[in-house]
Formats: structure tokens, sequence, C-alpha cells
């Protein structure tokens, strides 16, 4: 009796415990594999083996976080990892990624996203080393990062030919160099962020247009020297349809009725802290045309121009608007 | 008069029934069509003709008990009426799952061997959503599971390929544990395999070094593990008898505090060996005078040093202490025992999983 009742005890945990975990193991996010990883080790076997709940290294917000990001690499469930987010994570310099760069360099090679926002200790130093280990990166995100420059970027086109998202938010020191640099390397890009990129101008935003056709999405987010001459060019991105000019003080009736001609625009933000005086209803009316169907985010607190922007004037141009507001 | 019951009915004659056996032997009959919504079942009628009388009863999959076919038949009873709401469905199955996570757990495994893939997304949902967030710990009281055998698991030596002194370190005191663990459980068959430890005891490792929020036991034993990194002799070798050899001292004390950052770690007493821990001492300092070329030591600002050595120095002293009174010391430390690890989840888990509203 006692035998047969260790028997049913050892074939809980043994099997039916694990083959459970793994099916309910994709619904996890990775902290919550990791403490399914630590429960038993037939447990543990058993998720180790499915290489595919292993493609993400989740250390946002910690602590030692350089130090556990080679932990991570050097175990061999994350060979094939596609996914690292250190977002606001702390602890982590450019020494951590040379490290990588000599020590797990294998690991790497699938990596297709990297979340580097937040590590201000990372300079373009790190860029270069940990952009050499990852060839295949689609998305890179570097928000607020003031020691990078143009270098770092120049090392991230030299190395990773497949950025299709961009993230350069509060990079205050990106000029129009690395703008070049993106529209000469990156013709497939589709997301790009430069919010409070204040030295860029007008001819580097140009360049990004003219050669950049298939942006989707475009976050010009607190820059107030861009003018016409570059917003005007916007009418090129036929596929763009998200569009945030909160801040875009020198945007008139002319620029905006150029961008009016991006058929697909669902998303256009246009509040400004100072008013964007120059906006009035008339480029309403020509953003109403060709938007009408797929605008769904309009928010134009900020155009005292406009005169009519109740909610009910917008529905009645914008039948499908769901949102006012965007930066609240 | 028999045979003729054995006999194949046909279909049409009257209501059909197919018949299916479970592991425990007994057989019972089931309506056709709430059977044939169990895609194994189906297959099984289908393509092997199997299920059309007694004799020919389908074998069910062992992991399908009687009582976990009753709830898998009410399950599609219901379901496999065609007529049904969404909203009639969606409400049915939210009244289904209630039920204790064991049977939860038990009736997933069945569906599953099933193939009854909408009650697999339904019991599993459910399931994760009772995982989320939680310590190993509580998961293992939730589904019953002993961490008796995972500590003579995570006893495995690493795999050392960076050379890390603090890996080293760690080999050796799982060496101490091993031998120990061995004697007294000479009737286990334990299997082991070297990658997963790997895996599992850096993870535990790592994020137990950080040392962080007030741990003092961790912070005691990451500072000890950096201090004991000025040894010159390598676990490089990390076969048993090896570490037996070198190390046929058993520091209870340092292996329990070691585990104390494990999840979930009863702290075993009454292994009172304490005149072993008057060896761990000389372990421990033993190597204080040697240096290591390239050791990370040199990172350590001169403050800190100081610090890491005052706190060796402490530690060996409680170490020589009566074990009963190491052990109540241990044990009061109630949240050392919540983990400081799981390197790659909580941001200092203790804040995560011994303070949850700080989330």
């Amino acid at each position: 009796m006692e035998g047969e009742g260790e028997e049913q005890t050892s074939i809980w945990n043994k099997e039916t415990v694990p083959k459970v975990m793994k099916i309910v193991s994709t619904r996890l996010a990775q902290r919550d594999l990791i403490s399914l990883l630590l429960l038993s080790p037939w447990i543990h076997r058993t998720l180790i083996s499915y290489p595919s709940l292993w493609l993400s290294i989740d250390l946002r917000e910690m602590n030692n976080a350089g130090d556990r990001l080679i932990a991570a690499l050097s175990l061999p469930r994350y060979q094939h990892v596609k996914q690292i987010s250190l977002e606001f994570a702390q602890d982590i310099d450019d020494d951590h990624l040379e490290v990588i760069k000599s020590k797990c360099l294998g690991s790497l090679q699938d990596l297709e996203s990297l979340n580097l926002n937040g590590c201000q200790k990372i300079s373009d130093k790190g860029i270069e080393a940990i952009t050499s280990c990852c060839l295949k990166l689609k998305v890179f995100s570097i928000y607020w990062n003031v020691r990078a420059a143009d270098e770092g970027v120049k090392h991230l086109v030299k190395n990773c030919k497949y950025i299709v998202d961009l993230n350069f938010s509060g990079c205050k020191h990106l000029s129009d160099k690395s703008l070049q640099l993106v529209a000469d390397n990156y013709p497939e890009l589709e997301s790009l962020n430069l919010t409070r990129c204040v030295k860029m101008t007008d001819s580097g935003l140009q360049q990004v247009f003219v050669k950049c056709s298939f942006l989707q999405s475009l976050n010009l987010y607190a820059l107030s020297s861009f003018t016409d001459e570059a917003y005007k060019k916007i009418s090129v991105l036929s596929h763009l349809k998200f569009l945030d000019l909160c801040g875009a003080q020198n945007l008139s009736d002319d620029g905006l009725s150029c961008i009016a001609k991006c058929k697909k625009l669902v998303s256009l933000n246009l509040t400004c802290l100072f008013g964007i005086v120059g906006v009035t209803d008339k480029c309403l009316e020509a953003l109403s045309k060709s938007c009408a169907n797929t605008m769904t985010t309009l928010d134009v607190n900020g155009c005292i121009g406009i005169k009519r922007r109740s909610r009910d004037d917008l529905l009645k141009l914008f039948p499908y608007l769901r949102c006012f507001k965007v930066h609240s | 008069m028999s045979e003729v019951d054995m006999a194949v009915i046909k279909p049409e004659m009257m209501k059909s029934y197919i018949w299916l056996q479970t592991a425990d032997g007994s057989i019972q009959q089931v309506e056709q069509e709430v059977a044939m919504f169990c895609p194994m079942i189906c297959h099984e009628v289908i393509q092997k003709g199997m299920g059309s009388s007694k004799n020919y009863a389908i074998s069910l999959p062992q992991r399908v008990n009687p009582a976990m076919l009753s709830l898998i038949l009410d399950y599609c009873r219901f379901h496999q009426v065609p007529g049904r709401s969404n909203k009639e469905r969606k409400s049915f199955d939210e009244k289904f799952i209630r039920m204790d996570t064991k049977r939860l757990c038990e009736l997933t495994s069945a569906a599953d061997s099933l193939q009854l893939k909408p009650l697999v997304d339904l019991t599993s949902r459910a399931l994760a959503r009772i995982i989320e967030g939680k310590s190993p710990e509580e998961i293992r009281e939730i589904f019953h599971l002993p961490d008796d055998l995972t500590e003579e698991e995570k006893l495995e030596p690493l795999k050392n390929t960076t050379d890390d002194p603090r890996i080293r370190l760690l080999n050796r005191l799982y060496a101490k544990k091993r031998k120990e663990l061995k004697e007294r459980q000479k009737l286990k068959n334990i299997e082991v395999e070297e990658e997963r430890v790997d895996d599992r005891s850096v993870d535990d490792l790592l994020s137990f070094i950080n040392g962080d929020n007030g741990d003092s036991k961790g912070i005691k034993n990451s500072k000890s593990k950096k201090k004991n990194r000025r040894r010159k002799d390598q676990q490089k070798n990390t076969s048993a008898n090896e570490a037996i050899k070198n190390h046929n001292k058993e520091p209870n004390g340092l292996n329990q505090v070691c585990h104390s950052a494990e999840v979930g770690q009863k702290v075993r007493a009454g292994v009172g060996a304490t005149s072993n821990l008057h060896d761990v001492k000389d372990d421990i300092f033993d190597n204080k005078n040697e240096l290591d070329d390239g050791d990370i030591d040199d990172e350590i600002d001169p403050a800190l040093k100081e610090k890491i050595d005052r706190e060796v120095e402490d530690f060996a002293r409680r170490l020589n202490s009566d074990w009963p009174e190491r052990m109540q010391e241990i044990l009061s430390f109630g949240h050392e025992r919540k983990p400081v690890h799981f390197s790659l989840n909580g941001n200092g888990s203790l804040r995560r999983y011994a303070n949850s509203e700080q989330r």
C-alpha cells in the first residue's frame, strides 16, 4: 500500500506535473518560467528540452544586469535567444558588453531584438561590441542614452544590416550624420523614433524620408527645429501609419496638407506645449479627405489655429476616431 | 445469447455508445456523440474500428482515470451540442474549472492525452493564472511537489568554463554536501544530468551572489564566497571522487547557509556534525594569503574588502557554535529563504516576493 502511494507520488512528480508545466509554460512570462525551473529536477529537465521557451532574456530593471546577462548567455538554453531586454537595468556597462563579445559570441547569433533603454553607462564602445555579435538584429532601442553618438550609429549600421525598428529617443547627441547613416543603410526601415534628438535638422530628416520609403511609424516628439521643408517631404511615406509631431512648432497648413497625402495614417499627434499656430481647419479637411477611413487617433490639442476641434467636430471629419489625446 | 450481446451493434438501429476502458480496468459506455468529441477516441473509432462493444473497448491513456474521464465527458457532453451560444459556453467553462489546483493539473494532463485541445487551453490558462507571479516555494506547495530531491540535484558541480572562482567555491561546497547526502540517502536512486543542473545552479548562484536587500545570510555567503575566490586549488575536476578526496569534511552550516538562498529550502536539522565545523573555518581562512592573478578581487574596493573580511570572520564564528543553535538562527531568518535569486526573475526578488505590493 505504501509502495503504491509512493509510486503514485513518483508519477505525479516525475511525469504528470512536468508535462502539465510544459503545457502551461507557453502562456507564462520569462520570470515565471524561471520559477518553474527551480521547482524540481524533472520539471527543469522537461522545460529545458524545449528551446522555444528560451528565446527571451528579460533583465528589465534588475541590478547587476551585466553579470546576469553574461551568466545567462553562457547557459546552453539561451544559445538561440532572440530577444534581450535590459530596459532600465542597472550595473551594465561597456565592459560587460566587451566580455560578451569575447566569450558569448555564439549565443547572440539569432538575436533579433535588443533593448538597451535607459542603460546610461553604455557608450559607443559598448554599442560596437554588442552589435558586432548580433548581425541579425532587427530591433534596436537605446532610449535615453546621452553617451551614444554618431560613432555608435556607424558601428550599428556596419554590423547590423537588417534593422527595421530603431529607437533613438533621448539620444541627444545624435546628429544628421546618424540620419544619413540610417538612410543609406536601412531602406526597409519601418519604425523610427527620434524623440528629443535636438541636433537633427531638416536636411538629415529629408534624407531619411527619401530613402526609407517603407516607414510606418515616425516619432518626432519634442523636436521644434524642423520646418515645413522637412514636413512636406513626409508625403512620400506612403506606408506611414503613426506620426507623432508633438512639439512641431513650425508646422503649418502647407506642411500638414502634404502629410495628408499619407493615406494610411491611423494616428496623428499634433499636441504642442506652445501651440502649433500654423495649423488650421483647412488642413484638417485635407487630412480628412485622404485619411478619414483609417484615422483612429488624432490629437490636436496644441493647435490653437484649429477652431472646430470639439470631439463632435473631429468625428464628423474622421468617423473612426477613438483616441483624442495621445500624451497625458 | 452472450455472443449476440457481443456482436457489433448497427448504429442506425439504436442510440450508439462507445466503450471506453480506463487504466484501472473498469469499462464504461458513453454516448457516441459525447465520446467522439475527443479526437483521440474519434481516431480509435474511425481508424481502428474500436469501441463498438465491451470486448473492443478503447483503452484510454493511463493519465485518464475514471474521475478525470467523468469530468472530461461532462465537458464534452456540454460542448458537443451545436446550438449553444458563446456566452453559454464561456459561462459553463468558468464554472467548470472551479476545482482545486491538483485536480486542474490532472485534468490538463488527461485532456492532453485525449488531444482535447479546447479543454487543455481552458485548464492551462487557469493554471497559468495561478502560477503567475508566485515564488517557487509557493508553487511547490500548490502542486504538492517535494523539494527533498531537488536539494541533492542542485549539488552537482557546475561547468566552470570561465574558471570563475565563485563557481569553484560552489563546486567545493557542493561536493561536501553530496558526501553528506550520500551517506544519508544510500537507498535513493537519483538521476543526474550535468547540463541541467548547471543551468539551475548558475541561475541561483548568480542571483544569490548579488546579495541584495537585507538578506544578511545571503550577503554573508556571497562575501565569504568572494573571500574564497582567493583559493588557488581549483575545482576544475568536477568528479565526485576528487571532491571527496579533497574535502572530507562536512560543513553543514556552510551548506545550509548556501542553500538558504535556494528556493524553499527546508533546512535540514539534526545533523549535528559540529566537529566538522572547525575544519570549515580553517578552509575559509586557509587561503586568505593566497592571491589569484587576474582575480575578480581586484574590482573590490578596500572598504568593501574590509567589510567582507569582517563578515567572513563573523560567519566562521557562527559556524563554530552549536549546531542546533545554528539551525535556530537560520530558521529564524525566515525571509532569507524567500529567495533572493531567480537571477532572471524579479529585480531583487526579495522585494518582489517578500513584498509583493512593491511590484
